[in-house]
């Protein structure tokens, strides 16, 4: 079995790089952070005991080292990565596409961390709310209200916020106002 | 149908705009009602999926992404370590990933002995049987390290050299502690012969040695200082251990205590498993076997390095690996001295601590 935990474990690597990427927005901590939970999981592997699918396993475990990384960063947000927008924008898409994503990001960069995790654990990985529940170790009515609270704010702050090129220091500033009143929301 | 549609809550509307009702048919089409007579609920669930889709979208390219050889490196290592294991793992069901066969000279090893000793009284009768379960020259132990002190060792000089014990020890698993068997081996340090363990975990080198002892008792872990390196030795029940640590000073003690609490005691066995005899499935190399130079051995003492090194066939056994086969005749004393010869002085790092009964 042990043979097998690490195959499948090897098998989720790119969805765990994915997420981290989503929750760190730095390839470089992203890495880290996801090389971290391989490391603890191996360690740690008889810790899993057959509850639950080895995939929130791992996501728990990497969920955890992100707020830990975050923790020690001593912020909950994450600078937007502007070189990985730019790989986005430089996808054969339209430039309305582009503009979307660019929203898109700028907007999950303003959620709280818990909501910006739940959001993307549904929209990226497609994980049902009782899997997410488990991942993130809280009940599933808390993921649902968190959830529904992020995309409300994802909504609210794509129908405010301007689209497109990178803003000024001063808009920046603005921004941060704004998001911290965003992040009173829970 | 309507009365359900009262029953449509925001979670049923984030769960189909998240995909969650594919699988639920019935629950799918009341949601789907539900909005078609609901054009705000209707326009919030388009822009949820419309969320979702740009979200993938950003991360589009994340997946088919290459992973680094690095991140995946330790996870094979980790693979190609089980299914070694695996191998080892004897068919009779022993639950450890490897069992170390200890052939000990001397029938009445124990017999006598006081009332700590934690072999159960039956088992005292029964090895005096013992003799002749494993023939002298049939001493093979599929994927065992089969060591054959000298009688001197166990104290049973009255015994007939043919008559032995087996001793099944598993091999301490400390993979939860990142920490892989990458070695193993028998070996003679001083006058003792011990079977040698090397664990290697991420920049830290564990060597474990064990042997059997003239009484079984245990004795709490105490450390020893040799050649400048520290030496953590105990006794728990018929084996001695000795444990040296390559690695930070700092964590040398927990790991010791670690590694102290990973080893469980061996068993008596009236015979050797049927694994020893058994060749299928067997790897025919231990690729991390450590060279042992051998010049000038003779013939047979070659063979039986072989089968440490390389696993080859030895003599009185079939393609096995990583043991050594040994008889408990008159021909072992030179071919124990022939494995000294072979073994680098450098692979002897408890050779101070082992001398003057201070392991034992």
């Amino acid at each position: 079995m042990s043979d097998d935990l690490e195959w499948i474990i090897e098998r989720q690597i790119p969805h765990l790089r994915r997420y981290a990427l989503a929750l760190t927005r730095d390839r470089d901590t992203a890495d880290e952070v996801v090389q971290d939970t391989l490391e603890r999981a191996l360690r740690k592997k008889h810790l899993w005991h057959r509850r639950g699918t080895i995939r929130s396993w791992l996501f728990r475990i990497l969920y955890r080292q992100s707020v830990d990384h975050f923790r020690r960063q001593r912020r909950d947000e994450v600078p937007a990565d502007t070189d990985m927008i730019d790989g986005v924008a430089s996808l054969p898409s339209s430039q309305e596409q582009r503009i979307d994503c660019l929203k898109m990001a700028e907007a999950l960069d303003r959620l709280p961390q818990e909501q910006r995790a739940v959001v993307l654990l549904a929209a990226l990985e497609g994980l049902p709310y009782d899997e997410i529940a488990e991942i993130m170790g809280v009940p599933v009515g808390t993921v649902r209200s968190r959830l529904s609270r992020a995309r409300e704010a994802l909504r609210l702050f794509r129908e405010q916020e301007p689209a497109g090129p990178r803003h000024s220091s001063k808009q920046h500033s603005a921004q941060r106002a704004n998001t911290a009143r965003l992040r009173t929301v829970k | 149908m309507t009365d359900h549609l009262q029953d449509i809550q925001d979670i049923d509307l984030m769960a189909y705009a998240d995909g969650l009702l594919d699988g639920d048919i019935l629950r799918k089409g009341e949601v789907e009602a539900y909005l078609a007579l609901h054009p705000e609920a209707e326009r919030r669930v388009r822009a949820i999926i419309e969320d979702n889709r740009l979200i993938r979208e950003l991360y589009a390219g994340e997946l088919s992404r290459p992973v680094p050889l690095g991140m995946v490196r330790h996870l094979r290592q980790r693979r190609d370590g089980d299914r070694r294991h695996r191998r080892f793992v004897s068919p009779v069901g022993l639950a450890a990933s490897l069992v170390l066969a200890v052939l000990a000279a001397g029938g009445g090893w124990f017999v006598g002995q006081q009332s700590q000793t934690p072999v159960p009284r039956e088992l005292l009768g029964a090895i005096a049987k013992v003799s002749g379960a494993v023939a002298p020259g049939r001493a093979a132990l599929h994927n065992e390290a089969t060591i054959a002190p000298a009688s001197a060792v166990m104290g049973a000089t009255s015994a007939p050299k043919s008559q032995s014990v087996l001793i099944d020890v598993p091999v301490p698993d400390l993979a939860a502690e990142g920490f892989q068997l990458a070695d193993r081996s028998v070996m003679k340090v001083g006058d003792q012969t011990m079977v040698r363990l090397v664990y290697q975990g991420s920049g830290e080198t564990l060597h474990l040695f064990m042997r059997l002892r003239h009484t079984a008792k245990t004795t709490a872990m105490r450390d020893y200082e040799a050649n400048g390196s520290a030496v953590h030795y105990w006794s728990d029940g018929a084996l001695a251990y000795a444990l040296t640590i390559n690695g930070d000073d700092g964590r040398k003690t927990a790991l010791a205590q670690m590694v102290r609490k990973a080893v469980q005691p061996g068993h008596f066995v009236s015979e050797a498993p049927k694994s020893a005899t058994e060749t299928d499935d067997m790897p025919k190399h231990i690729p991390s076997l450590p060279p042992l130079s051998a010049p000038k051995l003779r013939p047979s003492v070659d063979r039986m390095l072989d089968n440490v090194r390389s696993g080859s066939d030895g003599p009185g056994g079939r393609g096995t690996t990583g043991y050594v086969e040994q008889s408990v005749d008159d021909t072992q004393g030179r071919s124990l001295n022939a494995l000294e010869e072979a073994v680098p002085t450098s692979a002897l790092p408890v050779s101070g601590a082992v001398s003057g009964g201070r392991f034992n």
